[in-house]
């Protein structure tokens, strides 16, 4: 009989070890990242419900199969995180499209969080709405627009970050960097179409 | 929400699929650092190559002979099928080190240089034990095509008006006058009283050599300095004192240099 609560209390280490023995206790991993890995495919992508389905089917299967190769150095959420975003990728060039919406779900505090960083007039985010940072963030390159929703949405730090992305943590910051000067200009370009 | 975990656990079920063993993830581990080293080595090799080239090419200043600056003169005779050797090997280190599990963590000029200078390192090293002049030979007879350090150094001597001349002691006396074929097979007359001799010259019949000097006239060559052809011959007589001919040979390339008559 299975001891529910002694897994739950696991950490996600402890839980691959004991998935290598029983196949079952992959469930509870599973459980424990579904939920963040739908909102993440969904920001970073804008798939439909099935399609995100697809995505997290097939990375929790290659997971499984690859769990052997999983690093005990890395966070299990950076190493999932990744196979994820690699799948979602996949996907875009299985279908060979990029994603053309990124989902930001209303009341998010991406603006909240981006504006503080990049310092925006406070005047500004009383004029956007969750629409207008969808739009600006479906205008920016693929590259800065993954480091926003890591850093900002998923809030994931600069290691956790280099380690999904598979990227030095030099240019994690550079990417970052160069993303919220981007995110700034469009906002004001975007605050000057509005006053006009 | 939908119940990912017991569709995913259904689909390995049915599927019969299984975590691959850890000896495989090992195993291409292992594969990959096992070509960086590899690429590494034959970068450095490369570069023992490069050194072996210019250190026979540029002994005792053929720049100077030539009446080249030392930079455009080992550009001009600088190895190139072995730079673009060692850069694809570099470029090859670099794709297998970012494909080693942490990898990413560097950036890849960390990554580039760290190679290059590993290549460099290591080249320096085989240089030492005679690995390039080895690996460069090896492949001039593998390889009718390729042209080794011997065709290029024969090229580089075979430029009498340049003031650079080379074959081998047919008769005569090196330390006066002899006569010498070289390797196109033209017999020159060189005349060597005045010539110092740099490194162990035995004079015999038959010995390749090298001359510097001018052309005096049609098949008659002053020599002011000779050399055994192979590089082992001058580091064997490097350590000779100097012969009154090749004191008086000093003073007389001195006085050349500085435009004074003979």
């Amino acid at each position: 009989m299975i001891d529910h609560d002694s897994y739950e209390e696991k950490s996600d280490t402890e839980l691959v070890a004991l998935t290598l023995q029983d196949r079952n206790v992959y469930a509870y991993l599973i459980r424990r990242y579904e939920i963040p890995l739908v909102r993440y495919v969904r920001r970073i992508s804008g798939y439909s419900d099935d399609d995100i389905a697809d995505i997290l089917q097939d990375a929790f299967i290659g997971a499984y199969r690859n769990l052997n190769d999983f690093d005990t150095s890395l966070k299990f959420s950076s190493w999932i995180y990744r196979i994820v975003h690699n799948e979602t990728i996949s996907h875009h060039r299985k279908r060979q499209t990029r994603p053309q919406t990124v989902f930001v779900e209303e009341g998010s505090d991406l603006f909240e969080s981006l504006a503080s960083e990049v310092d925006v007039p406070r005047d500004v985010d009383q004029a956007l709405v969750a629409q207008r940072i969808r739009a600006i963030l479906d205008t920016m390159d693929a590259k800065y627009r993954d480091v926003l929703v890591l850093k900002f949405l998923e809030d994931k730090d600069y290691r956790e970050i280099s380690d999904i992305l598979q990227k030095p943590m030099g240019t994690v910051a550079t990417l970052i960097n160069r993303a919220k000067k981007q995110f700034k200009e469009k906002v004001e370009h975007d605050v000057a179409i509005s006053s006009t | 929400m939908k119940d990912y975990s017991k569709d995913i656990l259904q689909t390995l079920q049915n599927k019969q699929i299984e975590p691959l063993p850890r000896w495989v993830f090992l195993a291409r581990q292992i594969a990959i650092i096992s070509a960086f080293v590899l690429s590494v080595v034959i970068g450095g090799i490369s570069v023992s190559v490069i050194l072996s080239s210019l250190s026979e090419v540029a002994d005792f200043g053929m720049g100077r002979i030539m009446r080249m600056h030392p930079g455009p003169f080992l550009f001009t005779y600088l190895p190139y099928i072995w730079v673009v050797v060692m850069g694809l090997f570099s470029i090859s280190a670099y794709m297998e080190m970012r494909h080693t599990k942490g990898g990413y963590r560097y950036q890849s000029i960390t990554i580039v240089g760290a190679s290059i200078l590993a290549s460099l390192l290591l080249g320096v090293a085989f240089h030492t034990v005679g690995m390039g002049r080895f690996v460069d030979r090896r492949v001039s007879e593998a390889i009718p095509q390729y042209r080794g350090l011997d065709a290029r150094k024969m090229h580089l001597w075979m430029q009498p008006q340049m003031g650079m001349l080379a074959g081998r002691i047919v008769s005569g006396n090196a330390t006066t006058t002899f006569v010498l074929e070289d390797f196109s097979g033209t017999q020159w007359i060189v005349e060597s009283a005045d010539a110092v001799v740099r490194g162990s010259i035995e004079g015999t019949s038959g010995e390749r050599i090298r001359a510097a000097g001018t052309i005096i006239r049609a098949g008659v060559f002053r020599a002011t300095e000779l050399f055994p052809w192979e590089r082992n011959g001058m580091m064997q007589g490097g350590m000779r004192p100097v012969t009154d001919i090749e004191q008086r040979g000093m003073l007389l390339r001195e006085r050349n240099m500085r435009g004074m008559p003979y």
